[in-house]
């Protein structure tokens, strides 16, 4: 078992490598010269545009730029072009607002996937079960930003219930959920808009052929009411799709929080790395798409663990 | 005939239609500035109201199509060529190629999508003009995105190889191109289709996020994402700003994925289970 996980996790820093090196190879093939970005060309002459580069190390061979790279962002000393703060304390500072967001997301959508789902296993071809066949292709053709801005104006311009901005209150100093909740509905229901279709479908999908089982007969037989057959023997079978449905979404999410940030002004990675792409600020760029890609490779490597958790037939294979 | 299919269908010809015939159909020039008029609400001359520079809305959603449309269209065909290509060697020849090729797909995929684009875009946005984005777009919105398609290629690719006639004109002597190409393709151009299509749904969301966030089509030219986002601040004063915009996007991306739905129940009725993923 241990030498399982072990071989996974020597199995995915290949791969995270090979995105580094793609990550280099792109801002390497990119037109331009960074250093001019620092100051106005216009008023460098062609030394000290030359000692600009040198003193941020572009003259140095490739193989030493990438290797001082990685090196930079395994010690957190490697800095942001423009504010030389350290990439490693910016993403630090956003990991609580883009995992809270992602997180309540999640939750959100299973609270109200799972029941949907349910409902229309237990009923395939019932009216639920076909309004939610439609809602699929309704809710993905949906752009996240635009339901963003309607529930803004909805909820916080109109009704005045909800703040439209920021992850905490604003003489908030820690991360306190309770003050962070209020923050979090919009935003959270943004992240879960389009998971909820999803995961009701593959959870209803489940339902249906685990209804099919013999234990399911089994477990009715020994006269258990509906209830407890359906959520604690027919859900918990059913779920293992539905796990691994959420770990190929992590990407996804990610991708989504982006959005979710930018409209709701929350200061989590996926702002960081706009407001650095914008301003090309590399160094940054660089260092948040390698830790998304750390996220999703983690992700896989979760839903493969919770497998074994929620099936335990699973863990012997 | 399937009505999801049908209805898709109208929609994209709708869409299609209105951006080509853009000069004729649209009531104002898409640039041209009433400034007494700024966001003015839907009204008989603004059948969509007006934005922030008394711009037609209607009008410039019109022309905006043209961008959007394109730019998801043109994308898709790079993104499945791709993805067709690196699917079909991959999954026909095996082995050490097949290793090599996927790993770099799941190396595409490891990125969220957006994070990868955001990359791509920032470095290379700055070498053309603001006006010429939507033409560097394509090339990057395509690039990023065909790891999805080698996939699913790769494994119709795989199933199909085993089939006996497969065997059989290998044995009468064809040429691997030749197998690939007239044996094995044909057979699965029904999946080429449908993940094609609905390719272009997603891929026109991406493009509008991308000009949402100020880093695709950027103004003077217009593209649906970018009206969102130039709206988002009137939201108060001027919902239609944002709205409208908003729906040409959802009603086109909805429209492609109808189509995509009802091609997949029309070739291949057996399908039913993972539809959105």
């Amino acid at each position: 078992m241990t030498r399982y996980w072990i071989g996974r996790i020597l199995q995915a820093i290949p791969l995270w490598i090979g995105a580094s090196i793609l990550v280099f190879v792109v801002l390497q093939i990119a037109p331009g010269d960074p250093s001019v970005l620092l100051a106005d060309p216009s008023f460098l002459t062609d030394e000290q545009i030359q000692e600009l580069r040198e003193s941020i190390g572009l003259e140095d061979p490739l193989p030493t730029q990438y290797m001082r790279m990685m090196a930079g962002i395994f010690t957190g000393e490697l800095r942001s072009f423009r504010t030389q703060e350290t990439t490693m304390s910016m993403i630090r500072g956003a990991i609580p607002t883009t995992f809270s967001v992602v997180f309540v997301g999640i939750v959100v959508a299973l609270l109200l996937s799972l029941p949907l789902g349910v409902a229309a296993g237990r009923r395939p071809g019932s009216f639920l079960d076909r309004i939610l066949s439609a809602g699929v292709v309704v809710v993905i053709s949906f752009p996240a930003f635009v339901l963003g801005i309607i529930l803004i104006r909805l909820f916080s311009e109109e009704l005045g219930i909800l703040p439209a901005s920021g992850i905490r209150p604003i003489d908030a100093t820690g991360y306190n959920p309770v003050e962070m909740l209020p923050h979090l509905v919009l935003p959270g229901l943004v992240t879960a808009f389009p998971l909820i279709p999803i995961l009701a479908r593959y959870t209803r999908d489940a339902v249906q052929d685990t209804l099919a089982e013999d234990f399911v007969r089994t477990a009715y037989s020994k006269g258990l009411n509906e209830g407890t057959v359906l959520w604690r023997h027919v859900l918990r079978n059913a779920l293992v799709p539905v796990i691994s449905v959420i770990g190929i979404l992590i990407p996804l999410l990610l991708g989504g929080a982006v959005i979710v940030e930018q409209v709701f002004e929350l200061p989590g990675i996926g702002r960081i790395t706009v407001q650095a792409a914008i301003l090309r600020d590399y160094p940054v760029v660089m260092s948040t798409v390698l830790f998304s890609a750390v996220l999703v490779i983690a992700a896989n490597l979760i839903v493969d663990f919770l497998y074994g958790v929620v099936d335990p037939r699973i863990r012997l294979r | 005939m399937n009505s999801r299919f049908i209805v898709g269908v109208f929609i994209i010809v709708l869409a299609t239609v209105s951006a080509l015939a853009a000069p004729w159909i649209s009531p104002h020039s898409p640039e041209h500035q009433e400034l007494l008029s700024r966001l003015q609400g839907p009204t008989g001359s603004y059948l969509l109201g007006t934005d922030n520079f008394g711009r037609d809305i209607l009008s410039r959603i019109i022309w905006g199509g043209r961008v959007s449309l394109s730019v998801g269209l043109l994308a898709m065909v790079i993104a499945v060529s791709v993805g067709v290509l690196v699917g079909a060697i991959s999954g026909y020849f095996g082995r050490a190629i097949d290793a090599i090729l996927m790993r770099f797909t799941e190396l595409m995929l490891v990125f969220p999508a957006f994070f990868l684009l955001i990359l791509v875009v920032a470095s290379f946005q700055e070498s053309v003009r603001p006006e010429d984005r939507g033409m560097i777009l394509v090339p990057m919105l395509g690039l990023t995105s065909w790891a999805v398609s080698a996939r699913i290629i790769r494994g119709e690719v795989l199933k199909i190889k085993q089939r006996d006639y497969i065997l059989a004109v290998h044995s009468v002597g064809a040429g691997n191109a030749r197998i690939i190409m007239r044996h094995i393709l044909p057979n699965i151009v029904s999946v080429i289709i449908v993940s094609a299509t609905v390719r272009v749904g997603v891929l026109i969301l991406v493009e509008a996020g991308l000009s949402f966030l100020g880093l695709g089509i950027q103004q003077p030219q217009s593209s649906w994402g970018n009206m969102v986002s130039d709206g988002f601040p009137y939201m108060r004063q001027a919902w239609w700003f944002t709205v409208f915009p908003g729906l040409a996007i959802f009603i086109t991306v909805l429209g492609f994925n109808l189509i995509g739905e009802g091609l997949r129940d029309l070739l291949d009725p057996r399908s039913g289970k993972g539809r959105a993923v």
